[in-house]
């Protein structure tokens, strides 16, 4: 036998070891690519986190970030200041605080009302997904509609201060916040890329390191938890979607959603189950999703075109329409 | 002098080996499913972990009131003490990322896995 085949002969059972290893391993490290992943709990949603260059210490401090704006714009945190606000009518409050609904209110001009954090007091009354929804008498709903509107709300030097009746409620804006906290935490550090959802609004950060675009799906409205009815290929920026298959009651038939038409006082009919918007901001992202839906497609466009959003409409029929900056970025699922 | 190393068995052998490797490439693609593990998280601390493939048959876990069932096909919530049940309407997680989360219980139930084809994130 040959000097050569002897060696190979040897060295077969290496090779084979060597190459079902490698084998293995080209299957496995491209779907475990260096990333930490974990999910936390804030904003009465879950947190969830997927940084690529970082780990426990960065995704630590961004928990942490975000917890902290949850105690600070709860109503359901006693010591929170909008919760200080809603029993007392005023009260003194951080800097950022004053800053955030100054950005809250603007956004509430700029939608017409659409978006409004002062619906507080008519979301209780419906208190859709509590244990006291119902559907309130009309009087009861005119009532509390005369305690709403942004524009009532006082942003002094060191307080804020509402109206007697008015209510905060942070709910259609807090979890594209707390993507813009988690953006602030991450800003500077090693981490690269990550991607932060904190419930139904999502933080996309740099660049996906598999390099094609981070893919965003969006949740089939008349499907399971993961069935997608559509997916985004997106860059960096903030996505947030608002419907009204989640949160919902039934009496009498008629489907009760809990996204409010602050003009109505009723919950938002426009022919649309979900809208889905890419925004410059978390706040922005989440704050026009609901805008949206309470707007309808047609009046929506021009408030997008003011924010340079992009969103994806989903009728109630099925229809899934895009604005113009969107339209080849989706795909639709079969 | 034999110039030539390798002969036709040399050549089958080698053959073999690589013939092996892709069956092998093949079967982890096609059997080896996403990796899905269920994960539990109880008030943002991670309460349970559970490899759907090392499960024969259906658990049942109760976490802070909420009932979640672990089967090899995925998880769901069956039942759980919060008003809205938008946990329950969830419905069966089978694919890498789905969650159902409990607000009210502060209960997130979501599938965790190695799919190449999941998205990086679904807005809901």
């Amino acid at each position: 036998m040959p000097k050569n085949r002897a060696f190979l002969y040897k060295l077969a059972p290496a090779l084979a070891v060597f190459l079902l290893a490698a084998v293995v391993l080209w299957d496995l490290l491209p779907r475990q690519a260096a990333r930490y992943t974990t999910t936390s709990f804030a904003m009465g949603s879950a947190l969830n986190l997927t940084l690529y260059g970082g780990g426990e210490e960065e995704a630590n401090a961004i928990i942490a970030d975000v917890q902290a704006l949850e105690e600070a714009i709860s109503p359901n945190i006693a010591a929170s200041y909008t919760a200080q606000i809603n029993q007392n009518g005023a009260a003194e409050t951080s800097e950022d605080y004053r800053k955030w609904v100054e950005n809250a209110v603007d956004i509430s001009r700029r939608t017409g009302g659409a978006f409004d954090i002062t619906l507080g007091a008519l979301s209780a009354l419906w208190d859709i997904g509590g244990e006291n929804q119902r559907v309130p008498a009309p009087k009861e709903i005119e009532a509390a509609l005369q305690h709403t509107g942004s524009e009532y709300i006082e942003i002094q030097e060191n307080q804020i201060a509402i109206p007697a009746g008015m209510r905060l409620d942070f709910g259609a804006i807090g979890k594209g916040m707390a993507c813009d906290a988690a953006y602030a935490a991450l800003t500077g550090t090693d981490v690269k890329s990550a991607v932060i959802a904190s419930g139904g609004s999502v933080l996309l950060y740099g660049e996906n390191p598999d390099g094609e675009g981070w893919t965003v799906g969006i949740q089939h409205p008349g499907k399971e938890t993961g069935e997608l009815i559509a997916t985004l290929s997106l860059d960096a920026g903030f996505v947030s979607t608002s419907g009204n298959y989640q949160k919902y009651f039934i009496r009498d038939g008629r489907r009760y959603c809990h996204i409010l038409d602050p003009a109505t006082g009723y919950p938002a009919e426009n022919g649309l189950t979900g809208v889905t918007v890419v925004a410059r901001t978390g706040a922005e992202s989440d704050a026009l999703a609901t805008a949206c839906f309470v707007l309808g497609y047609e009046k929506s466009l021009s408030v997008l075109a003011d924010f340079h959003a992009e969103a994806v409409f989903i009728t109630e029929d099925g229809e899934i329409i895009p604005t113009e900056g969107l339209r080849d970025k989706l795909t639709i699922q079969e | 002098m034999n110039r030539t190393c390798f002969q036709k068995r040399d050549w089958l052998l080698l053959g073999g080996i690589l013939l092996t490797a892709l069956l092998l490439t093949a079967a982890l693609r096609l059997f080896g499913g996403d990796g899905r593990v269920v994960e539990i998280y109880a008030d943002g601390q991670l309460a349970e972990q559970i490899d759907c493939r090392s499960l024969t048959d259906s658990r049942q876990i109760e976490v802070n009131g909420v009932q979640v069932e672990v089967s090899p096909a995925g998880a769901r919530v069956l039942s759980s003490v919060c008003p809205d049940q938008v946990c329950v309407a969830a419905g069966l997680l089978q694919h890498s990322g789905d969650m159902a989360v409990c607000a009210p219980q502060r209960v997130v139930v979501k599938l965790t896995g190695t799919a190449e084809d999941a998205p990086d994130a679904v807005v809901y």
